[in-house]
């Protein structure tokens, strides 16, 4: 095959592979996804060879799962390489499932530690800080940014996949650096997020000598004529800024890695006991 | 404020487009609260919530997300809930309440579609065996059905008792404001489980003083989000150079060291 017929055909599997996990089931996930996108390969292959185009494509209708755009797309080119030198189809299955499991991992890493919660903390503080319409466009540019910037990476990927084996290992070593990197600016960013994004408070305030009355404890606006008042949420701040929002993290950690409460019990939890505080007047968001 | 009915079933279709984007492409993320929201808000003809409650919720749901394809919430079809309640009632709060409740609902219709789609993997396999190009690709592509319509229909219902009780619990609510400072503080707080998660998959156990120096630029000095971004870019490529010389250096030593014996 030409350079340019493989580059041709190469092209042919990306598209295919743009509708990857359409039919992405509990009993087969990814798989009849893999076999869609093969499909132009094995017609290549087995253009004169009709029975071995059914075993090719029993083969590829089993279980696959992996990160669609860090997993499927270099496995695919691989794939895509081996079927072309006329591999003998354990061999191709042997690769399929031992590189899904470690890319999967990379890929997670990937789309966890950098493009969730970096590229879209960022307008997400702007909206919440209410600047909603700068947040808006600064998502639509890096929504626009991350659909051909990634859309480029799976092309390369799937090539870097084809060209040679060899090289897919040391492209998961700079992953491996990468991913490295991506948790430690992601651990920054978290960081920063329970400062600015979580804005729990007290709105409690004490009342000395109020109106002859000794001690009194309100929940609304201090009145301006009360001069022994003491502002809750002014003591904690003096203490350490934002305390309550670490205080809630400390909790929600210990609930979920200390006590291992699933996710959706401690969201009703939260729920129940932020509602009562709430409307009792002890938590406030500010 | 009402929705029109032409507007429910936009919303709806919406919610099954963003969910098929990750399906598909992937590239986008059009399944992120943050994105499904905002344009949820766009069609529901106020972007200004809808960007604010996709927000919440995207912090809420920060690290959720199906790995290996296990059962989780369904933040997409919530998201797109939650905004339309949200423009409904006119209130953030209770709009990523609802959100995070219609989450947790809808991924059992998630599992659903999930399980139905059986149905594609067996008719595919029944075609492979006749080398049968064509319905292969068309058996791939029939798991738009359960997908679309395990988003659809949630929606619609949803949205159609939304536009007949919206105006009543408006109403309730304002004679009781407890209620509503009840909402404002599940709103503020609903993130720290968004960030909690995250942290479990970022490796904080052994490297927790990055998120030390994260929040002592933010409560303390005020650094808005891109810079702290931007700060973190910095340490995380000085350190990932420092961490792998490192390695590499202890490496050679170890060779020295034996070399030496001899």
């Amino acid at each position: 095959m030409s350079k340019q017929e493989t580059k041709e055909l190469l092209k042919k599997v990306y598209i295919r592979a743009l509708t990857f996990q359409l039919s992405w089931s509990y009993e087969r996930m990814q798989g009849i996804g893999f076999l869609n996108s093969i499909t132009p390969v094995l017609e290549e292959v087995y253009k004169d060879d009709p029975k071995g185009l059914k075993n090719a494509m029993m083969r590829h209708t089993h279980f696959f799962n992996t990160s669609t755009i860090w997993g499927a797309y270099p496995i695919l080119g691989m794939v895509t390489a081996l079927e072309l030198g006329k591999a003998d189809g354990e061999t191709i299955e042997g690769i399929k499932t031992s590189l899904m499991g470690p890319m999967a991992g990379i890929g997670d890493t990937m789309n966890f530690s950098i493009i969730l919660p970096i590229f879209f903390s960022i307008p997400a503080s702007m909206a919440i800080g209410g600047n909603a319409m700068s947040a808006i466009a600064v998502l639509a540019i890096i929504d626009l940014l991350l659909i051909i910037g990634l859309s480029i990476v799976k092309w390369k990927l799937m090539n870097i996949g084809f060209s040679q084996g060899s090289k897919l290992t040391q492209s998961m070593e700079l992953m491996d650096k990468l991913s490295f990197g991506a948790g430690v600016l992601g651990l920054v960013v978290v960081g920063g997020m329970v400062a600015s994004m979580l804005s729990v408070s007290t709105p409690i305030s004490f009342l000395l000598d109020y109106q002859g009355v000794p001690l009194q404890v309100i929940t609304s606006a201090v009145p301006e004529d009360a001069a022994g008042a003491v502002v809750l949420q002014n003591v904690l701040n003096s203490f350490m800024p934002k305390l309550l929002p670490v205080a809630l993290m400390a909790v929600v950690y210990w609930m979920y890695q200390k006590k291992k409460i699933t996710p959706i019990k401690i969201t009703f939890i939260l729920m129940v006991a932020m509602f009562i505080l709430g409307a009792l007047g002890i938590i406030a968001r500010g | 404020m009402e929705l029109s009915i032409l507007q429910i079933i936009i919303l709806s279709i919406w919610a099954a487009i963003a969910q098929l984007e990750v399906l598909t492409t992937g590239v986008g993320f059009w399944n992120r609260p943050i994105i499904a929201g905002t344009a949820a808000g766009l069609i529901a003809g106020n972007v200004e919530l809808g960007v604010l409650i996709g927000s919440m919720l995207e912090m809420t749901s920060l690290g959720v997300w199906s790995y290996g394809g296990a059962a989780v919430p369904d933040y997409t079809t919530g998201a797109v809930i939650g905004v339309m309640v949200g423009v409904l009632t006119n209130n953030s709060d209770i709009g990523l309440t609802t959100g995070v409740a219609m989450a947790a609902i809808t991924q059992n219709t998630d599992v659903l579609a999930r399980t139905l789609n059986s149905f594609c993997a067996q008719r595919a396999d029944k075609y492979a065996a006749e080398g049968n190009i064509k319905q292969a690709h068309i058996s791939h592509y029939l798991g738009v059905i359960p997908w679309g319509l395990s988003r659809i229909i949630p929606v619609l219902i949803v949205g159609v008792l939304g536009n007949t009780f919206a105006a009543q619990v408006v109403e309730m609510l304002n004679e009781n404001s407890f209620i509503l400072s009840g909402f404002q503080a599940i709103g503020a707080a609903m993130p720290a489980l968004g960030f909690v998660i995250l942290l479990t998959y970022l490796p904080f156990r052994k490297q927790w003083w990055w998120v030390v120096l994260g929040f002592v630029l933010s409560a303390y000095l005020g650094v808005p989000t891109l810079g702290i971004a931007l700060l973190g870019l910095v340490c995380a490529i000085v350190y990932t150079t420092l961490w792998y010389r490192n390695k590499e250096n202890k490496t050679d030593e170890a060779v020295e060291q034996i070399g030496g014996e001899f």
